[in-house]
């Protein structure tokens, strides 16, 4: 019953009947469509799109919450317009009964409760997401706890290439993940923690899990009787099969408080190792299509010394486009060993000084 | 020769997941043809008139037999293509046979059903509908026995009709869009999931999917 009152998509039904569970497939629809064009991050201004419940009849904006809207016919166009500018202020699309989009850009603020009581209103801004309807503000479950800014806009990879680019750039490189966070010594990102594999291994099964929905992933599955790979990830109904090992490269915090560097030769051990996982599976599981992913963090620094808490933004950043070069190379004459990715963790701001 | 339930089913789910996600997995015609069955449950239909059965599979997800062969016969007459990823979509010779299948009015309660587990979609990332399904009794028990097993059985089905009986009282049966129910019933599978998580079997060898 608490769900029910609380949130927006019965809501919908209640205060509109079937009017407005249309308007709001259609309000969802296009929020999900400009999320695939528009990451919500980027919106430091507010927007919000309204649909008027109606019967469809009349095709012209209905609202005139700005003097000279732009029409659009689909999402595509007008999130070409809807840029850096658009998004650091105030901006409404309505969607018309006739389908189309009016943009308004710089609109006067109205009250969204009123507008509600006659509209499916949905407000994105600096407090998170919403909707209003019926004249009551009503609230977006959200599953991935505030890691992702909507709940419209939680990627959905079809291949685990384009999810471990996504998780490198969104969640490595600034350590965005909460969990990856927490690998660090302090805020500078300078020095890891202690054994971060775990959490490293953590970070990016739970990852895996939320956005490649059409896989089953486990975290540290047996292939032989040396090591666990780090995680499995299996194609429900079909016989694809990865095999992922993580490595990290950098400097670590021991529990006796010393500085333990790893460097390249761990990246190439990391290759050797998932090769030979891959020998094994292959013989445990010789009717699955497997291939192995090597994913290194790359957590490397230059001239990085026990105390230090800024380092020169070239020291720091020594790294950023270095490869690690793999002897042998497997990559390049196995067909189930993909390239491996390498994630560069950058260092923060405040730990980089001109130099 | 595929069952005509489950062939109308996997053209009508691709049909409306295709302008949702994109692109169709396999997986997600299972679990959504599941969630449509679950609905007409909801409204009081008789499980066994639903034309086909489903089972759990050990990974914890809704798996049907006809389902399966019903995506088959569409791949091979040229009504759904797959990409080599394996994602489906429907061809313009899908869209008119499911054309003429909807005007035809024999299927118009049960793609009402579909209409509305698809439309949960649009509120909740599939993945996260997937980990809701999970932890519904009917499939929640049969992780628990670490089986293979059928599900909506009449144990299964006594299982749902509680939480069923509560949810009709919040947002009612006769529900203009059955969206609605759908996804307060998975909210509320996932809120009450947060207390801990759904049973597995043992972590199987990297071998075995």
């Amino acid at each position: 019953m608490r769900i029910a009152q609380d949130q927006y998509v019965p809501a919908a039904d209640a205060a509109f009947g079937a009017l407005g569970a249309q308007a709001l497939r259609n309000t969802l629809a296009v929020v999900r469509a400009l999320y695939r064009h528009v990451e919500p991050e980027l919106i430091t201004g507010s927007l919000v799109v309204v649909h008027r419940v109606s019967d469809g009849s009349g095709g012209s904006s209905l609202y005139k919450l700005s003097p000279s809207p732009e029409c659009f016919s689909g999402v595509e166009m007008l999130a070409t317009v809807y840029d850096a500018s658009a998004r650091a202020g105030a901006a409404a699309i309505e969607v018309l009964p006739s389908g189309k989009l009016d943009l308004h850009l710089e609109w006067e603020s109205v009250d969204l409760v009123d507008l509600s009581m006659e509209a499916i209103v949905y407000v994105y801004d600096g407090e998170g997401e919403r909707f209003f309807i019926g004249g009551k503000e009503k609230a977006v479950y959200d599953p991935s706890s505030g890691v992702h800014a909507s709940v419209f806009a939680i990627p959905t990879f079809r291949t685990l290439e384009a999810a471990l680019e996504a998780y490198k750039i969104r969640f490595v490189s600034t350590s965005q993940c909460p969990i990856l966070a927490g690998v660090w010594t302090n805020g500078t990102r300078l020095i890891l923690r202690n054994k971060p594999e775990e959490a490293m291994r953590q970070s990016l099964t739970h990852y895996l899990k939320a956005v490649i929905p059409t896989t089953e992933v486990r975290p540290e599955q047996v292939v032989d009787e040396s090591h666990p790979v780090d995680i499995n990830v299996t194609w429900l109904f079909t016989t694809r099969l990865a095999l992922i090992e993580i490595k990290w490269v950098g400097d670590a915090l021991t529990k006796e408080g010393n500085l333990l560097p790893y460097r390249d030769a761990r990246a190439r051990e990391g290759a050797k190792q998932l090769a030979e996982y891959l020998d094994a599976n292959a013989s445990q599981a010789p009717t699955h299509e497997t291939i192995g992913y090597l994913v290194v963090i790359d957590a490397r620094r230059r001239g990085l010394q026990l105390g230090i808490e800024q380092l020169p933004i070239s020291d720091a950043m020594w790294y950023a486009d270095r490869e690690i070069e793999y002897e042998p190379a497997y990559h390049t004459f196995r067909p189930d060993f993909a390239e491996p990715v390498r994630m560069f963790a950058e260092p923060a701001l405040s730990a980089c000084k001109p130099g | 020769m595929s069952n005509h339930d489950a062939y109308f089913d996997a053209l009508s789910i691709c049909d409306r997941l295709q302008p949702i996600l994109g692109q169709v997995a396999t997986s997600e015609v299972h679990l959504i043809a599941y969630l449509s069955c679950l609905l007409a449950l909801y409204r009081g239909r008789a499980v066994g008139n639903w034309g086909y059965k489903f089972a759990v599979t050990k990974e914890g997800y809704p798996y049907s037999p006809d389902v399966q062969a019903a995506v088959d016969t569409l791949l091979h007459q040229g009504v759904l293509v797959a990409d080599a990823d394996s994602f489906l979509m429907v061809t313009r010779s899908g869209t008119e046979e499911l054309a003429l299948l909807r005007s035809l009015g024999a299927f118009r309660e049960r793609d009402e059903y579909i209409n509305g587990a698809c439309g949960s979609t649009l509120a909740l990332p599939t993945g996260t509908i997937r980990d809701a399904v999970a932890h519904a009794p009917d499939v929640r028990g049969a992780l628990r026995m670490g089986q293979t097993r059928l599900l909506l059985t009449q144990s299964g089905q006594n299982l749902l009709y509680d939480q069923f009986a509560a949810l009709s009282q919040a947002v009612g049966i006769d529900v203009a869009d059955l969206m609605v129910p759908a996804v307060v019933w998975l909210i509320y599978l996932l809120e009450a999931s947060a207390d801990g998580p759904a049973p597995t079997h043992a972590p199987a060898h990297a071998g075995e999917a």
